[in-house]
């Protein structure tokens, strides 16, 4: 029982980070339409960013933290000013293999300007542990899963009751509709990017605490997206809930079917796959996710 | 097209269309027969993954470029031609002109498997789905004892009626002949009923369908189609490289196939031959020019090699940013402008 | 008519170049009387970018003082360091480069196991000599003509890992993690063949794919199987995030690992919670007073950039120093071979090295007919967080387990 316990604590705070991922894959494919395949990746330059200013420059931990957020909002707006500008009304198919191009662009630069080691940083809470349910946590967890609550309420209210969460979401129904309405389409976009590459650094610093910052923990993004799908590309309840399902589920699984042997086939660690696992049964099943709408197509 | 004015349907659905075409045909084929003799060991090398990079390029592009189904697992069918060839030719001790059609056979069926989902998911859903797909044949080659593991497995050389091919020289013969066949084939696939319903399919999947074209059989065809090619590809490279390890066959594999499409023309055979040839190049043009500067400027040489993971990348966003029709499309515009200088439209 | 004269010369010309060819054909590749090209692959891009600069520091840093002595049997070394990249198919890419366009002799150097299988075809094919770093057991068991490893192989380092923990405390409960590839599953095989010659078992073993970072659910299953060891088969930021899953857990757990992760920037990630990590590892620490590793330091200091390089406490000594035994084991091969320098030669040459002395920076080389791997001891060595530096714990040692 207090092993089951341990595995729901510990799902949960891995859940957490993909949630937060999770939750700016929505933020962009709800305004833009656009399913960023680099958001991992802004999450690994948002480490580095921290990383940065936290331990190469010595700035206090907060002041790092604010200084990487507000770059990676910036590092979001160039991107969108720079590619996604000049697409707008192209196919998907281009959209979507300038995501990729741009996830290797980025890992190629990180590499180029901090290296392919591997580097920590000191945040207030590293190494603390508290104790809850006669299981041994990390504080960092709790940040993480505080947080991901946090701007999970804020966006929600932003969406629903701001005037710019309401034109966001108009942009996203029918851009061709909202830009008659006098939103400025453009800037809708560009201001999607900043917010969700903004929520990538987040994450990227919380996932930073939990391991060190390094080049591939941008793997962490691709099964963020099965989070995403799991709860519906363009929800962003969904991102939060199938952030926390993948993050218990991938716990279960490497628990009890890692490491077993069927046959002549070696389970090996199930974690990563398990995430990708999920992602095919639901496009299979549901593609649209648990709380996805489906969109009706008109010739 | 001013250059396409046809007197008759035969005309029209020619393989080669006019006289100038046939003989840069010609000249092309007999340059191709005599340059082993001119090239070395090296080269050849080099021109032999190219032929085997057109084969996959074009199967890739039957797909994306004529039938418009995103797929970022193209690699894993690679995989599973090269794993076919290497397990039947290894524990059952087939020969050449049987693995490597089986191999073919083996990446359509599983292709197919993964073309029904498609019917009901389409742009970014199809590319998550042939990702995990992806993801999932990485998995299982690390970890079923059959092959192996990561440290790869052996296979033999191919051999056919007796004679074994073991030079690059030989191997450049018996690749490029398939990489030939492989391109008059979607030539033909191409200028068929089955390359036009692709391409309806393409343009606007619901329109046609009301135009009659069953969408569910093309949909499943084009990607039984496009994994042939595939697993053609991989059966060949395990012949080729004699030693394939299941690394070989990652994300960026598919990529790299992407960026060859991509940079050479979506949904033209010239652009998946020119795509080919030149992402194939490129790393090796890098490790020429690096090995140039090497000794007067150390400090670009490692930068050079920084490129390197992200040059794939960069080229296909360049391309989609400024020339979405590929090289085909800078070609087709030069032999424009030359058609018509001076006096310009 | 005109066409018909040029294709008949050019095919002849085409046949000259050929049988040309096939009179090269009759001399070693990559051996003059004046000269002799080798080849080291590392990775200098990639995630095997951490260990080429050192590495390849040590090749140059040899091969100049070796030149400077007038080279061996009259011949100059050229040296061809290319990048590797550490995948299975830019290993390939650069292997072809260097045997078919600069026409190496031999390739005393490749970084990656699986990298390593990848081009054996074709070094076999064009009979070049090769030396994996991170080799696995199957290159001596039952082995390869054409593969020689001057180091110790991971299955050795292993069987030692155990041997250790169980020698101290037969009734030890040892756990293990590991990579879930070639590299971690040769741990495997090595430590539970160990604990089986021993009598005793490894109780619960948990894999991880190549680059995981979180290892709470391994933690929490060893923690379950009740181990009081574990036994590491790691790269560095596994084993640190390990040890911080460990203090974050409050678990008391003793730790050991193989030779990947002995290098000072383990210190830096996570600091004091290093101390008492365990390595085994066939390589003293660079600042220690052996004859080995002070003549590695003095032609350093000659040729290479010291302050940089083996003088900084924070540099990989460790990486350079396994370098500097690749390219000795090679060179006293080319050595022994003489003038007559020809593949086979070579490694009959290369067979004939006994007892090769290190100088106690490594265990000697020794090669044989049927013993393609230098050595199977090693030493382990105690991570000391104070001074940021490793201490040796015990000294060079056989693992009793049988090895074949």
């Amino acid at each position: 029982m207090e092993k089951a316990m341990e595995i729901i604590i510990n799902g949960l705070s891995t859940g957490a980070i993909y949630a937060l991922l999770a939750l700016g894959f929505v933020l962009i494919f709800k305004s833009t339409g656009i399913l960023n395949f680099a958001q991992g990746e802004l999450c690994m330059v948002g480490a580095f960013f921290c990383y940065t200013f936290a331990t190469l420059l010595g700035l206090p931990y907060v002041a790092a933290f604010l200084i990487a957020i507000i770059l990676g909002g910036l590092l979001g707006a160039v991107i969108d000013f720079l590619f996604f500008r000049r697409l707008v009304g192209e196919p998907i198919f281009s959209t979507i293999m300038v995501t990729v191009g741009l996830a290797s662009v980025i890992t190629s630069g990180a590499g180029l300007i901090w290296g392919h080691d591997v580097y920590s940083i000191t945040a207030p809470f590293t190494d603390k542990t508290f104790v809850l349910g006669g299981v041994v946590l990390g504080r960092g967890a709790l940040y993480t899963i505080g947080i991901s609550i946090l701007l999970f309420i804020v966006f929600v209210l932003f969406f629903n009751r701001s005037l710019l969460g309401v034109s966001m979401r108009g942009t996203s129904e029918d851009p061709h509709t909202a830009g008659l309405m006098g939103i400025n389409v453009k800037k809708i976009h560009m201001l999607a990017w900043a917010i969700g590459s903004a929520v990538a650094v987040v994450a990227g610093i919380f996932l930073a605490d939990q391991s060190f910052v390094r080049l591939p923990m941008s793997h962490t993004g691709i099964k963020a997206m099965s989070a995403a799908i799991l709860g519906g590309m363009d929800s962003i309840k969904g991102a939060i809930v199938g952030g926390a399902i993948i993050g218990l589920v991938e716990g279960f699984a490497a628990n009890y079917l890692s490491g077993m042997v069927v046959g002549g086939f070696h389970f090996g660690d199930v974690k990563d796959v398990t995430a990708f696992s999920i992602m095919i049964l639901v496009l299979m099943i549901k593609p649209h996710g648990i709380f996805g709408k489906e969109k009706v197509e008109r010739v | 097209m001013g250059d396409k004015f046809q007197t008759s349907y035969k005309a029209d659905m020619a393989l080669f269309q006019t006289l100038w075409v046939k003989v840069w045909l010609g000249i092309f084929a007999a340059s191709l027969i005599v340059c082993p003799y001119f090239l070395s060991q090296y080269q050849l090398g080099i021109l032999n993954e190219i032929s085997i990079a057109v084969i996959g390029a074009l199967g890739l592009n039957l797909l994306i470029g004529y039938t418009g189904q995103i797929s970022l697992g193209h690699g894993a069918f690679v995989a599973i031609g090269a794993y076919t060839t290497a397990l039947t030719s290894a524990y059952w001790g087939l020969p050449f002109v049987v693995t490597l059609p089986l191999s073919g056979v083996m990446a359509a069926l599983l292709g197919m498997i993964v073309g029904v989902p498609a019917l009901r998911l389409k742009g970014l859903y199809l590319a998550l789905g042939t990702l995990a797909f992806g993801f999932i044949v990485e998995y299982v080659l690390f970890h079923w004892d059959l092959i192996q593991g990561d440290m790869g497995m052996a296979v033999k050389r191919i051999s056919i009626g007796g004679y074994e091919i073991r030079t690059e020289r030989d191997h450049f013969y018996c690749l490029t002949a398939f990489a030939v066949l492989a391109t008059l084939c979607s030539k033909n696939i191409i200028r068929s009923k089955i390359g036009r319903s692709f391409i309806a399919i393409r343009d606007r999947d619901i329109a046609a369908e009301a135009m009659g074209i069953p969408l569910a059989k093309y949909k499943v065809m084009a990607f039984g189609v496009s994994s042939f090619y595939a697993g053609i590809a991989g059966g060949l490279l395990a012949h080729y490289q004699k030693w394939i390890v299941p690394g070989s066959f990652d994300l960026s594999l598919s990529v790299t196939y992407i960026a060859m499409i991509v940079l050479g023309g979506l949904g033209t055979i010239l652009g998946s031959v020119l795509g080919a040839v030149l992402i194939t190049s490129i790393p090796h043009g890098i490790v020429y020019t690096t090995d140039l500067v090497k000794d007067t400027y150390p400090v670009l040489g490692s930068l050079i090699v920084d490129l390197k993971v992200g040059i794939f990348g960069l080229i296909v966003v360049l391309a989609l940013l400024f020339e979405p029709q590929g090289l085909a499309g800078i070609y087709r515009r030069v032999k424009l402008y030359w058609k018509t200088w001076p006096f310009r439209y | 008519m005109k066409t018909k004269t040029f294709m008949v010369a050019a095919l002849t010309t085409g046949l000259l170049c050929l049988m040309a060819g096939g009179a090269f054909g009759a001399e070693v590749r990559g051996v003059t009387d004046t000269e002799v090209k080798l080849a080291c692959l590392v990775d200098f891009s990639g995630p095997g970018k951490y260990a080429g600069a050192s590495i390849s520091d040590a090749f140059k840093d040899y091969v100049a003082w070796v030149n400077d002595q007038g080279g061996v049997a009259g011949r100059k070394i050229e040296l061809i360091i290319e990048d590797g990249g550490i995948l299975p198919n830019t290993s390939l890419n650069a292997a072809k480069k260097v045997i078919m366009k600069d026409g190496v002799f031999a390739i005393p150097f490749i970084l990656g196991s699986a990298g390593a299988s990848a081009i054996l075809p074709l070094c076999e094919e064009n009979s070049v000599v090769m030396m994996p770093h991170g080799a696995n057991k199957k290159f001596f068991d039952p082995g390869n003509k054409w593969v020689f490893v001057p180091h110790t192989v991971q299955y050795s380092m292993a069987c030692l890992a155990v041997e250790h923990i169980l020698q101290k405390n037969p009734k030890a409960r040892i756990g293990m993690i590991y990579q879930d590839d070639g590299f971690g599953r040769e741990g495997l095989e090595g430590a539970q063949a160990a604990a089986k010659f021993m009598n005793s078992q490894i109780v619960e073993a948990a894999p991880y794919k190549m680059g995981t970072i979180d290892f709470s659910p391994h933690m929490s299953t060893l923690k379950g199987a009740n181990v009081d060891w574990i036994v590491l088969w790691t790269y560095l930021p596994q084993s640190a995030a390990v040890i911080k899953q460990k203090t974050k857990m409050g678990w008391d757990v003793k730790l050991i690992s193989n030779n990947t992760t002995g290098v000072p920037p383990l210190f830096q990630l996570v600091g004091d919670e290093s101390e008492g990590y365990l390595l085994v590892t066939p390589y003293a620490p660079g600042y220690m007073d052996l004859p080995g590793i002070n003549k590695a330091k003095e032609v350093n200091k000659k040729y290479g950039n010291f302050e940089k390089q083996l003088g900084n406490p924070v540099y990989p000594d460790y990486l350079y120093l396994a370098g500097w035994g690749y390219i000795a084991a090679a060179v006293e091969g080319l050595r022994r071979a003489g003038k007559d320098l020809t593949p086979e030669s070579y490694i009959k040459a290369l067979e004939g090295i006994k007892d090769f002395d290190m100088g106690g920076m490594c265990p000697n080389m020794t090669f044989g007919p049927n013993r393609h791997v230098s050595s199977f001891s090693s030493l382990i060595l105690r991570a000391d967080a104070k001074n940021k530096r490793f201490v040796i714990e015990e000294s060079f040692k056989e693992p009793r387990t049988p090895q074949h």
